[in-house]
């Protein structure tokens, strides 16, 4: 299967700043810092809990992908989120992928409770989070999955939570540079094949 | 290769960091098992606890069920349809004490299991472990203490049939 299936909604081709009014944050509790423009890439200025924010035009899904391009070799963790309820006062709701760089890289996929984040299963991955590809997270029916541009990461995971549309989003924690570049997603309608294979 | 169940606790992976994250316990199993070309897969349950398949060696399943906090189903029924017919009493108290320490309530294990031992017998391990993953406890994070605490809103949980048939 094709992954990702739907177009990009911010190339960030503008001058350098806020990243305008299509995005909104935070997205959870405990954030700190910014997420600016800086030469035509969102690059992520995290404090604290991380830093996250949410394309505000509509809501997708329940079936939903979100994905960016990770343009370097991230400094820090990078995140996309689907089905998501934004709540920056009780805490946010919905899915996640994140890759983690480093010394101990590891590519994971959560389950957002009122902000506390639940790891499904296993890592998908314990490789180097690699630079120069479109990351995505794909949301199909009840199964989830990772995606290294069209190659999936790991098997897919299950959950039955969160069933809705929701918001997409993106965000860092750790330090200040991580950079993703052509922020995507939308609603997938025509479903030909559920990703993934096994378990965790 | 062998196949087990077990019933194991939530674990903090980050101590003193926002945003909190918690993982499955059996997740630091999971070198041991993929190192025995095996897998696992899980659903989380209530009292803050997920019913785990594991499939990997003999041996690992038997490191695993030396765990702190793990509660090993015994291994003589695997598959859904397994029935219970050979269930000894002393097998019945065990699962019973497990599945009401989760937090479900006598009334729901009779009405699922039945209330004596000859009826018990009459099910299959599938109807045991359907009951124990109706529902899950939302969490949320005390940041007064640090800590996680799971004692929010009921929520679905993938079913039990669905982590069997993903751990063949």
């Amino acid at each position: 299967m094709a992954v990702p299936q739907t177009d990009i909604l911010d190339d960030f081709n503008r001058a350098d700043g806020p990243l305008g009014s299509n995005w909104t944050d935070p997205w959870n509790t405990s954030e700190g810092g910014s997420v600016v423009i800086s030469t035509s890439e969102a690059r992520f200025v995290p404090t604290g809990g991380g830093k996250y924010t949410y394309w505000n035009g509509t809501a997708f899904g329940p079936n939903c992908e979100a994905y960016g391009k990770i343009t370097s070799a991230p400094i820090s963790s990078i995140s996309f989120f689907v089905r998501s309820q934004p709540d920056s006062t009780n805490g946010a709701n919905g899915y996640l992928l994140q890759f983690v760089p480093g010394a101990a890289p590891r590519q994971s996929i959560y389950r957002v409770d009122n902000g506390t984040w639940t790891r499904l299963g296993a890592d998908l991955s314990t490789s180097s989070a690699l630079s120069g590809l479109v990351a995505t997270l794909l949301a199909v029916g009840d199964s989830l999955s990772g995606w290294y541009d069209g190659s999936q990461i790991g098997t897919s995971r299950s959950d039955s939570t969160y069933t809705a549309a929701g918001y997409i989003g993106m965000g860092s924690q750790g330090n200040t540079g991580s950079r993703v570049d052509d922020f995507g997603g939308g609603s997938i309608v025509n479903v030909i094949a559920k990703s993934g294979s096994a378990a965790a | 290769m062998s196949l087990g169940w077990f019933v194991v606790p939530y674990k903090r992976r980050n101590p003193g960091e926002t945003p909190p994250e918690r993982y499955c316990a059996m997740d630091d199993f999971t070198a041991l098992i993929r190192a025995d070309g095996g897998d696992w897969d899980e659903t989380e349950i209530l009292g803050d606890k997920a019913l785990v398949k594991v499939r990997a060696s003999v041996g690992t399943l038997t490191t695993i069920s030396g765990a702190a906090g793990f509660f090993t189903i015994p291994t003589k029924w695997i598959e859904m349809q397994d029935s219970l017919v050979s269930m000894t009493a002393g097998e019945r108290n065990q699962l019973s004490n497990a599945v009401l320490g989760l937090g479900y309530t006598q009334a729901e294990l009779d009405a699922a299991m039945g209330d004596t031992l000859a009826l018990w017998r009459t099910h299959v391990l599938g109807d045991l472990l359907a009951m124990a993953s109706t529902r899950r406890l939302k969490p949320r994070y005390d940041s007064g203490t640090d800590t996680i605490v799971v004692d929010g809103s009921v929520q679905p949980v993938k079913s039990a049939a669905l982590v069997a048939e993903r751990v063949q």
